[in-house]
């Protein structure tokens, strides 16, 4: 026979895990309209570290994605990339860069990195945000002598106006 | 059964090891990220909190809190972010040696939530498993043995309920991540033509050494997208039966060490076989110890005791 406590504690495990198992099942996406119970599981979800879906590397691998940025004063001109020696955080900015593969997103973050960018270089007035992607051909096309190339797919310019 | 299942007592070395290794693992992240914290989370960072605060939910603790906190006491808001990051690490050192164990796994807890939240778009899979790695250290019982606070050489460890219980949340929980993240990969085409494995290991960010040579061996490419996804979406069943469970303890073992060693990823590596060994691989790893390190130390311990006794001794016996 279970006591009160003990109930308690296995209800509260079994409530936490099918919060887990529903958030792996992407229930977030299974309505389009987010009933207020939807809410409080998302909010518990997202305190307790149960609403992750765990979607790494799938269903498919996206291309890699880095940013050039062009930096000027007018009279020089000089190229460059954020990634440094930390592989740790360049592995963040990597992650950030990811999000340039959604459409919505590309205006907002060409700014936050130029915004970035020209404070960190206050002797620059005017910065290129070039976006580029690895696209790497699949391995029958490799085969075959197809090579992997990067490609621009997305360059905005940035003036300091004051 | 359920009672059985859920609540038979059993011993918190599991969950010790739990709580050091993540602590251990989150001091390490926050040591390897301190140079980059203004970049990374700063107010003025490459994603600044104007930005992150528009879009994280507001009753999401965030970093841009702080602004109120800065304005008042006249300090810059970076100053009070690389302080917040101290007193993450300084309660990471208390979760390692059992200090207060669940005040420190709750400001943990709070503080890594808070950078998380603001920088949200740079988080990858070490977040998300320390976030509930730090959740649970607030409420399983982790620091029962191997903890500065029950330091008494009159204390044993003790059997708990309570210690199964926790334990069993930990191993269902990674058998919904496992079998998630196979099923997830398993709906993409990639992982059954190989290109998944290929594609990866061909991209700067990951690739660790030239793999130009896998696009000639696109069956052995197959094989390993096609082992990982048994492997992840068989993993419930395999790690549950008893006779196959040390043999996949380790595979998985290995496919995290592969994907640390190829792809560079060493930090959710190291989390995910810490998850990993203290839901199943403690006993291994005990036994392990018991068998391969115990003997050599005493063995040492031996040859010690012989040289002092032959000192000891050396004058009274001609040898």
């Amino acid at each position: 026979m279970l006591t009160t406590k003990q109930t308690f504690w296995l209800f509260a495990a079994c409530f936490h895990l099918s919060v887990v198992a529903l958030h792996a099942a992407h229930l977030e996406e299974w309505t389009s309209h987010k009933s207020w119970l939807l809410k409080k599981i998302t909010a518990y979800g997202d305190f307790t570290g149960s609403g992750n879906i765990f979607s790494f590397f799938a269903p498919h691998i996206g291309n890699e994605i880095a940013v050039v940025y062009t930096l000027g004063d007018g009279s020089h001109q000089e190229v460059t990339r954020l990634e440094g020696p930390n592989t740790e955080c360049n592995r963040r900015i990597q992650t950030i860069y990811n999000f340039f593969g959604i459409e919505e997103a590309q205006s907002l973050l060409a700014k936050s990195c130029a915004a970035y960018m020209l404070r960190q270089h206050p002797n620059s007035n005017l910065v290129r945000v070039t976006v580029i992607d690895k696209r790497v051909p699949a391995m029958a096309a490799f085969r075959a002598g197809s090579q992997p190339k990067w490609e621009p797919f997305l360059v905005k310019d940035f003036r300091v106006t004051r | 059964m359920i009672k059985r299942f859920f609540l038979a007592p059993s011993t918190g070395e599991p969950l010790a090891f739990f709580r050091i290794a993540i602590a251990l693992l989150g001091l390490v992240q926050g040591g390897w990220l301190i140079g980059s914290v203004a970049l990374l989370y700063g107010p003025d960072g490459l994603i600044p909190w104007s930005v992150s605060s528009g879009i994280v939910d507001p009753y999401m603790p965030q970093l841009s809190w702080l602004k109120p906190l800065a304005a008042f006491t006249g300090t810059s808001a970076t100053t009070l972010v690389y302080v917040l990051m101290g007193l993450y690490l300084c309660s990471l050192g208390a979760l390692l040696i059992g200090k207060f164990t669940r005040y420190a796994a709750f400001i943990a807890w709070a503080i890594q939530f808070t950078f998380i939240n603001t920088g949200f778009m740079g988080a990858y899979g070490v977040e998300t498993f320390m976030h509930i790695a730090l959740f649970y250290c607030i409420i399983m019982p982790v620091g029962e043995v191997f903890a500065w606070d029950k330091l008494s050489l009159n204390t044993k460890p003790v059997e708990s309920e309570w210690n199964t219980l926790s334990l069993r949340v930990l191993q269902i929980h990674l058998c919904v991540v496992y079998i998630a993240s196979g099923a997830e990969k398993a709906m993409g085409i990639q992982w059954w033509n190989g290109e998944a494995i290929w594609q990866t290991l061909m991209q700067g960010q990951f690739a660790r050494f030239d793999m130009r040579w896998m696009a000639n061996y696109p069956l052995f490419a197959k094989l390993l997208c096609w082992s990982t996804l048994l492997l992840e979406t068989g993993y419930p069943f395999f790690i549950w039966w008893r006779r196959s469970r040390p043999y996949g303890y380790v595979a998985i073992v290995l496919l995290h060490t592969s994907i640390a060693i190829f792809m560079g990823l060493q930090l959710f590596s190291a989390i995910m076989i810490i998850f990993n060994t203290a839901a199943f691989g403690w006993p291994y790893l005990k036994q392990a110890y018991y068998s391969l390190v115990q003997p050599l130390r005493e063995r040492k311990k031996l040859q010690r005791a012989g040289i002092l006794a032959t000192h000891a001794f050396s004058h009274e016996f001609e040898m």
